[in-house]
C-alpha cells in the first residue's frame, strides 16, 4: 500500500530525514520508535504533506500513485489519515459540521453519493461507542475546551468516521493516562482489518502492549537503523536509546 | 455588513427611551488587503427595565484592520438596565489586526452590564488540519468563517442570510495562502 | 521590614537560630546548610507577613501570631519517632477520622509531619519509593531536592526551609503506573501551642503516573497548632499526577500550606483542593511552574467557610514556555461571619506563545456577615495567546429558590440543594468515586439547616 524509497527531507534548512526505506502492506501495523529529535514526527508531517517540509530526494508511492505530488487534502481523500500529536482547536466549527464536510469531500472524490443525515447520525453514534466518546463533546467546537486526553480520543473518533486505508498515529499516547490509553488502543484494535494499515509513532513502548505491531522500526538520526518484531520494542524500553547510539557507532566503525 | 471600501466608519445609535424597551445590534465587519474598518455602536439606556444586546464580529484578513468601539450608556433614571456585549475578532494570517474599545458609562447602580471579548486566529496549522481531513483550503476558510459569523447571520431573514453568506465567501476568496 | 514586635515566635527563631540550625543540620551536606542559612537570612529580614505586604493584604494573621508557640523538631520539642501507648491510641483515633470509606488505596499516616509506618500500609508497589525526609535530607544523593530555594522566598517559605526537619519524600520510577492511589493522612495533635513545619518532596519519573489524596486532620484542644507546610512536586516529561487535598483541620489549627509544582514537557497536573469548616486559618499558596512546552494543568478548588474562619486561596500559574494549557476553577461558599480570599495570578512570559489559560472564581455569600475578596491577576507578555478570567460574587438566585419552593421544597432544603448544585462543577471533576462520595458527604454535613 505504501512504499517509501530513499526519502530525504529537510525543514528550515535542516536535514531531518536522511534516507528512509519502508514498505507497508494492507493488514499490517508498523510501529516507529526513536529518541527525541530522530525524525519521527517529521516523517508523519512529510507523508501528510505539510508545506514547511521539503523533500530533497526519494519517492513515496501510495496505492501505486505518487504521493509527494498530491496536495494534503488529496492525500486525505486517497485514504491517508494523520492523528496529530497536538490536535488543533478550531472554534466556531462544530465537531459534527466538520466531519460531515470532510466525509462529503472524501465521498465525492470516490464518486460516492453524499451520506444522508440519518445515516450520518447512525454512523456517528456507532463510532462514538468505539472510543467511548461523550455525546456532548460531539456537538462542541472542534477540539475547543477539550482536555489533552479528549483531543486524542477525538482524533480516533475521526479516524473511525473517515475510514482511511492508511492511518498514521503521531505519538497518540503522549498525555494520556492509563485509562484513556486503553480506550484509544481498544478503538484502534476494533478498526484494524485486512484492508487497512497503521503506522504507530511512539516514544514509549506501553502503547504497543495494547496495539500489538507486526513490525517495529527504530528511527535514529533520520534513518531506520533497526527493524524487528514486537520484542524489539521491549528491548528498547529496557536498554534505552543509548544502546542504539552505541550500536550505530560500532556499525559505522566497521564500514 | 461591511465588505468593501478602503475606510469605513459606521456608528449606528440606539436610544432606549421607553420603559421596557429593547435594542439589539448584530454586525459582521470584514476587512482584507489594506482596508480599515472602524465600527461601533452606541446604546443609550434611558427608560426603566431596558435591555440591549450587541453582538459584533470582525474578520480581518491580509493587512486589514478592524476596530470596534462600543458605548453603553446607562442614564441615572435607567433602573434595572441590562446589557450584554460580545465583540469577537477573527484574524486570518499574521498581518492583520483587531482592536476593541469598550466604553461603559453607568450612572445607575442597579444596572447589570456584561462584556465579553475574544480573539481567534486562523493560521497555517488550522488550515493544514482541515486539509488533512480532505477539505481543501478554500472550503476550510469558508467553513471557519461561516461557523464564526453564524450567530449574526442567524438573525437575518432567510433571503438576506443567503446573500450575506455568498458575499462573505466572495470577499474572502483567496485570502489564505 | 515589617515590625515584628509582639510576635514572640520571631524573636525565638532569631535568637535561637544558630543553636537550632546546629541541631537540625547535623549530618547534612554543606550545600544544604548553606541553603538553610540563606533562607534564615531572608526570614530574618522579612519576618512574618502583615497586611502591609501585597500578598497578605486581605489576610490578617496578627491575632494568631501574637501567641507563643514551641517550635517542633528542636531540642526543646523533639519530634519523637516513638509514641507512648496513649499517644498511639490517640493517633489511631485520628487515623480513623481521616480515613475515607470504601477507598481502595495505600495509606501513609503522618503524626506532626513524621511518618508512622506502623499505622498504614507497609507494602508499597514496586516503583514507588517513600522515605522520611529526616532520612532523605541527610543522604548526599538526595539532598539536592531540598536546595531548590527561590530568591523570592520569604516569610513562611523561608522559615520552613531554614528549620524543616521531617516530612515525606516520594519518588515514582519512570514508567510506573501504580494500581491504587496513595492516601496520605496528616494528623496534627498537640496539647499546647506548637508550630510544626513539614517539608515534602515528590518526584514523578518520566511517563509515570501517580494519584495522591491528602487528608489533614487536627486536634489541639484549646491550644493552637500552627502548621507551616511546604510541598515541592517535580513532574518529569510525560508524567501525570492527580492530587486531591482535603483540609478538615479543627479549631485551633492555623494552616499555611505552600505547594510548588514544576512541570516538564507534556506533563499533566490535576489539583483538587477542598477546604471545609474547622480550622481558624487556612492559607493555600499553589504555584504551578510550567517550565517546558505542551503541559496541561487543571486547578480546582472548593472552599466552604463558617464561623469566624479565614480561608485564603492564592494561586499562580506561570506559563514560561509555548503551547501550554491551564484551567482554573475555584468556588467558594461563605457562611456565618467567615472571610474568604481568592487571588489567582496567571503570568504569561514573552516566549509562551500559543498559551491557553482560563481562570474562574465563583462565590456564594450566604452569611450576612461573611465577606469575600476576589482578585484575578493576568499578566500577559506574549501576543498569540488565549486567556480569560472571570470572577463572580452573589447570593442565592431568588428565581431558583422560588422555583424550588413552588414545587413544595422547604426553604432550608432548597438552599442546601442550591449549594450542592453550586459545588457540583468542582466535585464532578473528581475521578475516584469513593473520594467524590466522601467530599459530598462532608459538604452535606456542613450545610446548615438554618441559614445564618
Amino acid at each position: 500500500m505504501l512504499i517509501i524509497k530513499n526519502l530525504h527531507a529537510e525543514v528550515e534548512d535542516k536535514q531531518i530525514l536522511k534516507g528512509i526505506d519502508l514498505t507497508v502492506r494492507a493488514g499490517e501495523v508498523h510501529a516507529i520508535m526513536g529518541p527525541n529529535g530522530s525524525g519521527k514526527s517529521s516523517l508523519a508531517s512529510v507523508l501528510a504533506g505539510r508545506e514547511s517540509f521539503h523533500v530533497t530526494e526519494g519517492e513515496v508511492l501510495f496505492h501505486g500513485k505518487d504521493l509527494l505530488d498530491m496536495d494534503p487534502e488529496v492525500r486525505a481523500r486517497e485514504g491517508l489519515f494523520l492523528a496529530f500529536q497536538y490536535p488543533i482547536e478550531i472554534p466556531g466549527v462544530s465537531n459534527v459540521n466538520f466531519l460531515k464536510t470532510a466525509l462529503g469531500e472524501i465521498r465525492a472524490y470516490r464518486n460516492l453519493p453524499p451520506m444522508d443525515a440519518k445515516d450520518f447520525l447512525k454512523m456517528s453514534r456507532e463510532k462514538q461507542k468505539l472510543v467511548e466518546f461523550d455525546a456532548q463533546l460531539v456537538n462542541r467546537s472542534l477540539n475547543e475546551g477539550f482536555s489533552g486526553g479528549e483531543k486524542k480520543r477525538n482524533e480516533i473518533f475521526q479516524l473511525a468516521m473517515l475510514e482511511p486505508s492508511l492511518a498514521i498515529l503521531d505519538e497518540t499516547d503522549s498525555g494520556l493516562d492509563i485509562d484513556a490509553l486503553r480506550i484509544v488502543a481498544q478503538g484502534v484494535n476494533k478498526l484494524r482489518s485486512a484492508d487497512n494499515a497503521f503506522i504507530i509513532i511512539t516514544h514509549y513502548q506501553r502503547l504497543l502492549e495494547y496495539i500489538i505491531p507486526d513490525f517495529v522500526h527504530v528511527l535514529y538520526n533520520g534513518r531506520i537503523v533497526k527493524s524487528g518484531t514486537k520484542e524489539l520494542a521491549l528491548e528498547l524500553e529496557e536498554k534505552g536509546y543509548d544502546w542504539l547510539r552505541e550500536e550505530s557507532r560500532e556499525q559505522a566503525a566497521t564500514i | 455588513m461591511e465588505t468593501g471600501s478602503a475606510i469605513t466608519w459606521k456608528y449606528p445609535s440606539v436610544i432606549l427611551q421607553g420603559d421596557n424597551s429593547t435594542g439589539e445590534f448584530y454586525s459582521v465587519a470584514v476587512t482584507r488587503n489594506k482596508q480599515i474598518a472602524d465600527t461601533g455602536t452606541k446604546m443609550h439606556h434611558i427608560g426603566r427595565n431596558t435591555r440591549s444586546r450587541i453582538i459584533s464580529k470582525g474578520i480581518s484578513a491580509g493587512q486589514g484592520q478592524n476596530s470596534y468601539r462600543g458605548l453603553v450608556q446607562i442614564g441615572s433614571k435607567a433602573d434595572d438596565a441590562r446589557n450584554f456585549t460580545q465583540c469577537d475578532s477573527l484574524l486570518i494570517g499574521d498581518q492583520c489586526g483587531a482592536h476593541t474599545f469598550p466604553y461603559i458609562e453607568s450612572k445607575n447602580n442597579t444596572a447589570m452590564v456584561e462584556h465579553e471579548a475574544t480573539t481567534s486566529k486562523i493560521g497555517e496549522d488550522q488550515i493544514f488540519y482541515l486539509n488533512q481531513r480532505g477539505i481543501d483550503s478554500e472550503k476550510a476558510v469558508a467553513l471557519i468563517i461561516n461557523g464564526y459569523a453564524r450567530e449574526v447571520l442567524n438573525q437575518l431573514p432567510m433571503e438576506f442570510a443567503v446573500e450575506a453568506q455568498k458575499l462573505l465567501s466572495i470577499t474572502l476568496e483567496g485570502s489564505v495562502g | 521590614m515589617t515590625s515584628q514586635q509582639d510576635i514572640p515566635l520571631y524573636e525565638e527563631v532569631v535568637n535561637h537560630w544558630d543553636q537550632w540550625a546546629e541541631f537540625i543540620s547535623r549530618s547534612e551536606t554543606s550545600d544544604l546548610r548553606k541553603t538553610r542559612r540563606q533562607a534564615f537570612e531572608k526570614f530574618r529580614e522579612s519576618g512574618f507577613p502583615s497586611i502591609r505586604n501585597e500578598d497578605w493584604k486581605y489576610t490578617n494573621i496578627t491575632r494568631w501570631l501574637r501567641e507563643s508557640y514551641a517550635m517542633q523538631g528542636l531540642p526543646e520539642e523533639p519530634s519523637g519517632n516513638t509514641l507512648s501507648v496513649a499517644g498511639m491510641s490517640v493517633s489511631r483515633g485520628m487515623w480513623k477520622k481521616g480515613k475515607i470509606p470504601d477507598l481502595d488505596c495505600y495509606t501513609l499516616f503522618l503524626h506532626n509531619g513524621v511518618w508512622m509506618r506502623e499505622l498504614g500500609d507497609e507494602d508499597l508497589p514496586p516503583g514507588i519509593e517513600v522515605l522520611k525526609v529526616s532520612q532523605a535530607r541527610k543522604d548526599p544523593a538526595l539532598s539536592a531536592w531540598f536546595e531548590r530555594a527561590d530568591e523570592k522566598d520569604r516569610y513562611f517559605t523561608a522559615l520552613n526551609t531554614a528549620l524543616f526537619s521531617d516530612g515525606l519524600f516520594i519518588r515514582v520510577k519512570a514508567g510506573t503506573v501504580p494500581d491504587k492511589p496513595l492516601h496520605i493522612i496528616h494528623d496534627f495533635t498537640s496539647g499546647r501551642n506548637l508550630m510544626v513545619q513539614p517539608r515534602h518532596v515528590w518526584v514523578v519519573g518520566e511517563n509515570a503516573e501517580l494519584s495522591v489524596i491528602e487528608t489533614v486532620v487536627s486536634d489541639s484542644g484549646d491550644a493552637g497548632i500552627w502548621i507551616n507546610s511546604l510541598t515541592e512536586i517535580n513532574l518529569n516529561r510525560d508524567a501525570r499526577l492527580d492530587h486531591v487535598l482535603i483540609q478538615t483541620a479543627s479549631a485551633g489549627a492555623r494552616v499555611v500550606n505552600h505547594t510548588t509544582v514544576r512541570q516538564k514537557k507534556q506533563s499533566l497536573y490535576n489539583s483538587y483542593t477542598f477546604t471545609l469548616p474547622g480550622a481558624d486559618l487556612v492559607r493555600n499558596d499553589l504555584q504551578a511552574r510550567l517550565e517546558e512546552d505542551h503541559t496541561e494543568t487543571h486547578l480546582y478548588g472548593l472552599y466552604l467557610t463558617a464561623g469566624s474562619q479565614l480561608v485564603d486561596n492564592h494561586t499562580l500559574v506561570d506559563h514560561q514556555k509555548p503551547s501550554c494549557f491551564s484551567n482554573e476553577l475555584y468556588k467558594g461558599v461563605l457562611l456565618e461571619q467567615s472571610t474568604g480570599v481568592f487571588n489567582g495570578k496567571v503570568y504569561v512570559h514573552r516566549d509562551a506563545q500559543k498559551t491557553n489559560a482560563f481562570q474562574q472564581n465563583n462565590n456564594l455569600v450566604i452569611g450576612r456577615k461573611a465577606t469575600i475578596d476576589s482578585k484575578p491577576e493576568l499578566e500577559i507578555f506574549a501576543d498569540d495567546v488565549k486567556c480569560s478570567h472571570g470572577s463572580t460574587v452573589g447570593q442565592f438566585s431568588e428565581d431558583a429558590l422560588f422555583y424550588l419552593r413552588a414545587r413544595g421544597i422547604g426553604e432550608a432544603t432548597a438552599k442546601a440543594l442550591l449549594i450542592t448544585a453550586f459545588a457540583f462543577d468542582v466535585t464532578e471533576k473528581l475521578k475516584i468515586g469513593a473520594v467524590a462520595a466522601y467530599i459530598n458527604q462532608l459538604i452535606s454535613h456542613h450545610i446548615p439547616v438554618d441559614h445564618a
